[in-house]
């Protein structure tokens, strides 16, 4: 601090903090706390609050329907004292002509026996026996809270079934107050949008379409990993954690095959070609690596496509009859990605292996090692920082990867998980799994690196010396 | 040396590899046939420029063309412009405010700071535009030019720490102390000494913040919200039912050009100052 101090005085010191604390705070740890956060929030339809609030409306509701097929009443003081203060205006309007489509025809005689009144869907709903948001087992509101159970019942005379749904409405309203109340002092924060992740779906499928599945191979490994299970007869997929751990692996192998293809590039320009040649292979690999992202994932639709440059050669060969759908493999997402990326592993391993000296190789092979035993020994053990570097680059920039899956499969394969991020965030119900989807990701992200810069005994430093 | 002759014939063929949709999507960009194709050539022509200047007659006259809405095209580049505008200058600051804290504070907290500054370099993209959208939302900013300049700011200013700070680590400390020994105030060294010794690695910073700005795809769709930049516009594209208009190759097929002169021109330029 005091060499800080002392070198840039105080008022540049502070701006230095200032900044720092500016972009590690406001940009990176906050928007990941407010993130968790929001994963953790419920979101508010899920609440038991809403159902005992629904309770409320529909006894209502259902009341002020009943009104118009009771008869003048013969005690008018009481069904009035009903009527006045239970719908309060606050489902008179719209309602009532929604649940009664066809009440001109109705003929309501001096039926106070209630034997005639068409289906009322809000009466059918004013019961205490209304099911609470659970995920996987079936809880009722009556059981719950101790509730009588009441219901309307279509058999009743119109007058016990109002008296029926004035009491529901009193007991929802209650309840509602209540658990608002009770909902308001306790933490609003629940894992459920995290288990949403993990959550097993049902799969319907036809008997053939299900012995064709079963016997894929991929299918049978998602078995033994407990990804897919079979119970009452029926196929369950945990389909969250399915894509997961497909874009994992698939960034995984793209890596490994990126690693594949550069290290002898990078070995070729740093360390096997005379420097003045190696400035115009270094030009060849820039260029490339300089052009918009995603510039290059469109040269590669016109290769692809159905009437695209392979499927035009294997046509015109005779080699297919049909043209092959590129666009529904998972591979053709895969090398693209490959392709996309793979110049993140080439720059970091070509840094570090350039200040190689190169009389080591040739001491190295003075004293007779032979050309594999040079690179085990001497060529990557020097290069593997870049190596480490190079790694975690790519597979980041895969594990990420959203507009080559999105351009490429124009939606016609399985999605990537960052498709699915978008998708639960942007296009389902309920946001904030989404945003579960994506702290879940950043955190196991996170894990692998760090795993394998443990495993590499690479330190972060590494990433400032390789660039 | 069958081996070299191997590793040759490989790095050509890595080369090829690299270089050939490129080529392909040159050659496509001048062919009259929508969606763009190499193999199924309907006559030359340039109409997927001329899109850009062509009056709007002609425009409305063609029948892939017309479907394109030129001016929200350029609207967009406009908005990257703008939005490369903010985020460059903002990341160089942060860069070089990081890099210096980084190299010189010597504290527990070094440490700390190393992996706070550069785990947006290590966070898959998509996350860093969602949880700028999720942040500045809470605190009441709709999603916006702002959320993307926000959300962009926080990766690419790892870019000029890096850069900077390995610039800045090889600064002899010799001609900083010597100037304040001599009663120059730190701000004055700073602007005299430090500032110009970091320039090279400034400006190199500078284009490729700038680059990454406008082309960054991935951060840039979770946060915009309602507005777009000249990536997601182009992005919006793959969209089209009928496969995606050649106007994008020929886009391509600029920035290409550009590319290659502009590295070209850098590799010449630096060759001569070596010798």
């Amino acid at each position: 601090m005091s060499s800080l101090l002392r070198s840039y005085g105080r008022g540049l010191t502070i701006a230095f903090f200032a900044a720092v604390a500016m972009w590690g705070l406001g940009l990176i740890i906050l928007p990941q706390l407010a993130m968790l956060e929001r994963a953790m929030t419920k979101p508010t339809r899920a609440l038991d609050s809403s159902i005992a609030r629904q309770l409320e409306l529909d006894a209502a509701t259902c009341i002020n329907v009943l009104e118009g097929y009771a008869t003048p009443a013969p005690e008018p003081t009481q069904s009035e004292g009903l009527a006045v203060p239970s719908v309060g205006g606050m489902a008179v309007p719209s309602m009532s002509g929604m649940a009664v489509p066809s009440m001109g025809n109705m003929a309501v005689p001096s039926a106070s026996d209630g034997a005639g009144r068409p289906y009322i869907l809000q009466c059918d709903r004013a019961t205490t026996r209304k099911q609470m948001p659970r995920d996987g087992e079936t809880v009722w509101m009556n059981d719950l809270h101790g509730l009588p159970l009441i219901e309307v019942r279509e058999t009743d005379t119109i007058q016990d079934q109002i008296a029926a749904a004035e009491e529901a409405r009193v007991i929802g309203a209650a309840l509602y107050r209540e658990l608002l109340e009770a909902e308001a002092n306790a933490s609003p924060y629940t894992l459920g949008n995290f288990e949403n992740l993990t959550q097993a779906v049902l799969i319907p499928m036809s008997p053939e379409t299900r012995a064709a599945e079963d016997a894929r191979l991929l299918k049978q490994v998602y078995g033994l990993v407990g990804l897919r299970f079979e119970q009452d007869g029926e196929i369950y997929e945990r389909i969250g954690l399915i894509i997961l751990t497909r874009t994992l692996s698939f960034a995984v192998m793209a890596t490994a095959l990126a690693l594949l293809l550069c290290y002898p590039i990078a070995y070729k320009v740093a360390l096997a070609t005379p420097p003045e040649r190696a400035t115009w292979l270094f030009l060849g690999l820039v260029i490339p690596y300089a052009i918009v992202e995603l510039m290059r994932i469109y040269a590669w639709t016109s290769i692809i496509d159905n009437s695209g440059l392979i499927n035009s050669v294997l046509m015109g060969l005779g080699l297919a009859d049909a043209p092959i759908q590129f666009k529904r493999s998972a591979l053709t997402v895969f090398v693209v990605i490959v392709y996309t990326y793979v110049l993140f592993m080439v720059f970091p391993i070509f840094n570090v292996m350039s200040t190689l000296d190169k009389n080591q190789i040739e001491a190295a092979e003075d004293l007779g090692a032979s050309t594999w035993r040079v690179h085990w020994r001497v060529i990557i053990p020097h290069s593997k920082p870049g190596i480490a570097v190079g790694c975690i680059a790519t597979f980041m920039l895969a594990a990420g990867a959203f507009s080559v899956p999105r351009i490429i499969s124009r939606g016609l394969q399985a999605e990537w998980f960052s498709q699915t991020i978008y998708n639960k965030f942007f296009e389902s119900e309920n946001s904030n799994v989404g945003a579960a989807y994506s702290f879940a990701y950043t955190l196991v992200c996170f894990l692998l690196v760090a795993l394998f810069m443990y495993i590499m005994r690479t330190r972060l430093k590494d990433f400032a010396r390789v660039q | 040396m069958t081996a070299d002759r191997v590793l040759k014939a490989y790095t050509g063929a890595f080369l090829i590899f690299m270089f050939a949709p490129l080529v392909l999507m040159i050659i496509s960009s001048f062919n009259d046939s929508s969606p763009p194709s190499v193999t199924d050539w309907g006559g030359l022509t340039g109409k997927w420029y001329a899109f850009f200047w062509m009056p709007e007659e002609a425009l409305r006259a063609d029948p892939v063309l017309r479907l394109l809405d030129r001016d929200r095209f350029v609207a967009c580049f406009g908005n990257s412009l703008t939005v490369s505008a903010v985020v460059v200058p903002l990341a160089l600051m942060l860069g070089l405010a990081g890099a210096v804290l980084l190299t010189r504070w010597r504290s527990r907290m070094n440490g700390v700071l190393w992996w706070v500054l550069l785990s947006p370099l290590l966070a898959p993209g998509v996350v860093l535009g969602l949880s700028a959208l999720v942040f500045w939302g809470r605190l009441g900013v709709n999603a916006g030019m702002f959320t993307i300049m926000m959300a962009q700011l926080t990766f690419i200013a790892g870019y000029p720490l890096l850069i900077i700070m390995a610039r800045l680590q090889r600064q002899p400390v010799e001609l900083e102390e010597a100037a304040l020994d001599l009663g120059a105030s730190p701000l004055r060294v700073f602007w005299r000494i430090t500032l110009p010794f970091l320039a090279p690695a400034l400006a190199s910073a500078a284009v490729i913040a700038f680059l990454a700005s406008m082309e960054n795809y991935n951060t840039t769709m979770f946060a915009k919200g309602g507005s777009c930049t000249f990536a997601t516009e182009i992005g919006a594209m793959s969209r089209n039912p009928n496969g995606h208009p050649p106007v994008i190759n020929a886009v391509g097929t600029v920035i290409i050009v550009m590319t290659v002169v502009a590295t070209v021109l850098h590799t010449f330029l630096s060759r001569r100052e070596a010798r």
